[in-house]
């Protein structure tokens, strides 16, 4: 897609470009092909990034989003304001419980009804969207580091490393993710942070395999070719020339394995290795509301449409990226 | 299969390849699983002693504990005793109960299996009735709310759906009972409930590869010679996109170990999954590696068995014995794309 950029600025040269900043030389570059007045400007202009349109552009290339898009988007905007000002949208405190109000049914007083200790289940949601959240992106953080570092080093490697590397993450994708995640837990102890090190754990091998894959591509192109040639080292190598393209699938990965990580964490949390029961979180407050399910649907309905909004918005939006990057 | 002899031998060989591969990938993963659980972080004698009840047990006390585990050995010796231990069909003893863990899990499989059954007959009769429909339906509206239903089904948590379908079947409309059903009402809910995630997939491979199958040739042909819509779909279209389903059939036995560990804790059926759920709980790092090894042997077994299925259901992927004997067959079903169809339609096609 990026072939039909028209050159208005050094910075949105498309193709030719990244031959031109991977070496300084203008000579070489001319040598290529390539005008002198683009190596020129890019001279001048940053070395990051050179195949990215400018925001502006970038927006305008996106089709009109449907409506399925948008509340996607609003469903996630609602649940990261939550995460991130929960007191705004829910100003009561979600440990403290009115005991003459408790296992009241949804109404206006309380949205989301009220559990066995009289506290209010939309203020414990709301103030459980931060570590639910919290606790995803750091999982996701975790395996993108973990497998793109070990994806990225295992190519640029080669030989054994390569091959210890790569068969590793085989035999950890032969093992179901919720058991590897759950070992993972025995080992580290229960708390929000063995369960996000856990996810992690589960998903790294996915972003090994694409970085792996990506880091193989871009090597071998002329561009990183030239970059060795004027002598840039090999760690500079890759990370200046070859991550930021192999960056795009691995990110695009990552949205993916987001909405993944969310139904893993929450399922953690639901079967029991979440450390302190008090503090609200999303899988954990299903969890806690089993016990009442005959009586009081609403403790564990209401927390679980929750989760299962976030993840499909999540899901939706990693798809059309998705879709997007693979245009047809 | 046809060809005998040759034939024969190179399938038993392909045989002997795969399954050697099955075995190294069983040690691999038993490897990591030993590193993950005695190499990180967490002394075993600490959470037994926990699990027992005392806070900090005497020096002495917790020496004994370590010699009974043969926990004061070293790694490197811990982990080829049990690994001599597990070639032997001995998985341990577990820390909390005391008893083999082999035989606690022989005592959960039969539960899981029952689940297993019925889950893969409902994803397999739903998402391949969703695919169907999609597939056929003409109305580009209808096909594509039809194709996009597989991803809801995925994006639901499992416990989520499962306390859902009990609170509105068991509670609300009394139709089964919540807990203590046996047979068919005992198990049609976690199966339901698992069903979801797993027909999603079944869906989501079985609809691609049914469009994809539409626009073969041989399709274009049966066509071309008055044959009904819905007959190609059934009878030409469905084997030829059946098959990706094979290769994906680890994927799925994944997943429904992984979800029954969820759906068992749901409606609390005592089957591998729960017993998988306890041990974690507990800590009890025997039963957890010896079920974690049990998953990477089904995983390895599955697909040992889609491998070797592959080339009698599918012409095109039968291994050849000598090499010469190879290239012929592949180069004449080159052009061909399903392995049933007749021959008169084979030569009419250019």
């Amino acid at each position: 897609m990026s072939t039909t950029a028209p050159s208005t600025a050094g910075s949105s040269q498309a193709v030719p470009s990244p031959a031109a900043t991977a070496s300084p030389a203008p000579a070489s570059a001319a040598a290529d092909g390539i005008p002198a007045a683009a190596v020129a400007a890019d001279a001048h202009g940053s070395h990051t990034a050179p195949a990215r349109l400018p925001p502006a552009r970038w927006l305008s290339r996106l089709p009109r989003p449907s409506a399925g898009t948008l509340l996607a988007a609003t469903v996630l905007v609602l649940a990261l304001s939550w995460a991130l000002a929960p007191s705004a949208f829910a100003p009561g405190n979600p440990l403290l419980g009115q005991p003459r109000e408790r296992l009241q049914a949804p109404g206006l007083a309380h949205w989301f009804g009220t559990d066995h200790l009289g506290r209010d289940v939309y203020t414990r949601t709301v103030h459980g969207a931060a570590v639910s959240l919290g606790t995803t992106a750091l999982a996701v953080l975790a395996a993108f580091d973990i497998g793109s570092a070990a994806g990225a080093t295992a190519a640029t490697a080669g030989g054994v490393a390569e091959s210890l590397i790569m068969r590793t993450v085989d035999v950890a994708q032969s093992i179901p993710g919720l058991l590897l995640s759950m070992a993972v837990v025995t080992a580290l102890g229960f708390g929000p942070v063995a369960i996000a090190l856990a996810v992690a754990a589960s998903s790294a091998p996915a972003f090994a395999r694409i970085a792996h894959g990506e880091v193989l591509r871009w090597r071998s192109s002329l561009f990183v070719e030239a970059a060795r040639l004027n002598g840039v080292g090999a760690v500079r190598t890759v990370v200046r020339h070859v991550l930021p393209h192999a960056a795009g699938p691995v990110l695009a990965l990552a949205a993916v394995e987001f909405g993944t990580a969310i139904l893993a964490v929450s399922a953690l949390s639901f079967l029991g290795y979440w450390a302190p029961p008090p503090q609200p979180e999303w899988g954990l407050l299903v969890s806690e509301g089993r016990d009442y399910l005959a009586s009081a649907w609403w403790l564990t309905a209401l927390p679980g449409l929750a989760i299962a909004a976030v993840a499909l918005s999540v899901n939706h939006l990693a798809r059309r990226i998705g879709a997007q990057r693979r245009p047809a | 299969m046809s060809a005998r002899g040759t034939g024969a031998r190179g399938a038993a060989l392909f045989a002997l390849r795969r399954g050697l591969h099955g075995l190294v990938v069983l040690w691999a993963a038993y490897t990591l699983s030993f590193l993950i659980l005695s190499a990180l972080p967490g002394d075993p004698v600490t959470i037994m002693l926990g699990a027992a009840g005392q806070a900090a047990g005497t020096p002495e006390q917790v020496a004994a504990l370590r010699a009974e585990h043969g926990l004061d050995r070293p790694l490197a010796l811990q982990y080829l005793v049990q690994l001599g231990g597990i070639v032997r069909g001995d998985l341990g003893t577990s820390y909390t109960s005391g008893q083999p863990v082999a035989s606690l899990i022989a005592a959960a499989v039969p539960t899981t299996v029952e689940l297993a059954v019925w889950t893969l007959l409902f994803a397999l009769l739903g998402g391949g009735a969703l695919a169907l429909t999609a597939s056929a339906s003409r109305s580009p509206r209808l096909r594509g709310l039809l194709a996009a239903l597989p991803g809801l089904g995925a994006s639901l948590p499992t416990f989520f759906t499962g306390l859902v379908l009990l609170q509105v079947v068991a509670f609300r409309l009394r139709l089964i009972p919540a807990l203590g059903a046996h047979g068919f009402a005992g198990v049609v809910l976690p199966a339901l409930t698992l069903a979801l995630p797993i027909g999603a997939i079944v869906a989501q491979v079985l609809f691609r590869a049914l469009e994809s199958a539409w626009d073969q040739q041989f399709i274009t042909t049966y066509r071309a010679a008055g044959l009904s819509r819905p007959r190609l779909l059934l009878a030409h279209a469905l084997p030829v996109a059946a098959l990706p389903l094979l290769s994906i059939a680890g994927v799925l036995a994944g997943q429904l170990l992984g979800g029954a560990v969820v759906v068992e804790t749901v409606f609390t059926r005592n089957g591998l999954g729960r017993l998988a759920q306890t041990a974690v709980a507990n800590q009890d790092i025997p039963t957890v590696q010896g079920i974690v090894v049990l998953c990477a042997a089904v995983f390895v077994l599955v697909n040992l068995a889609a491998d070797l299925l592959y080339p009698l259901v599918d012409a095109r992927t039968r291994p050849a014995a000598d090499p010469r004997a190879r290239r012929t067959p592949l180069r004449r079903s080159r052009g061909r794309t399903a392995p049933q169809q007749p021959a008169v339609l084979q030569e009419a096609r250019p």
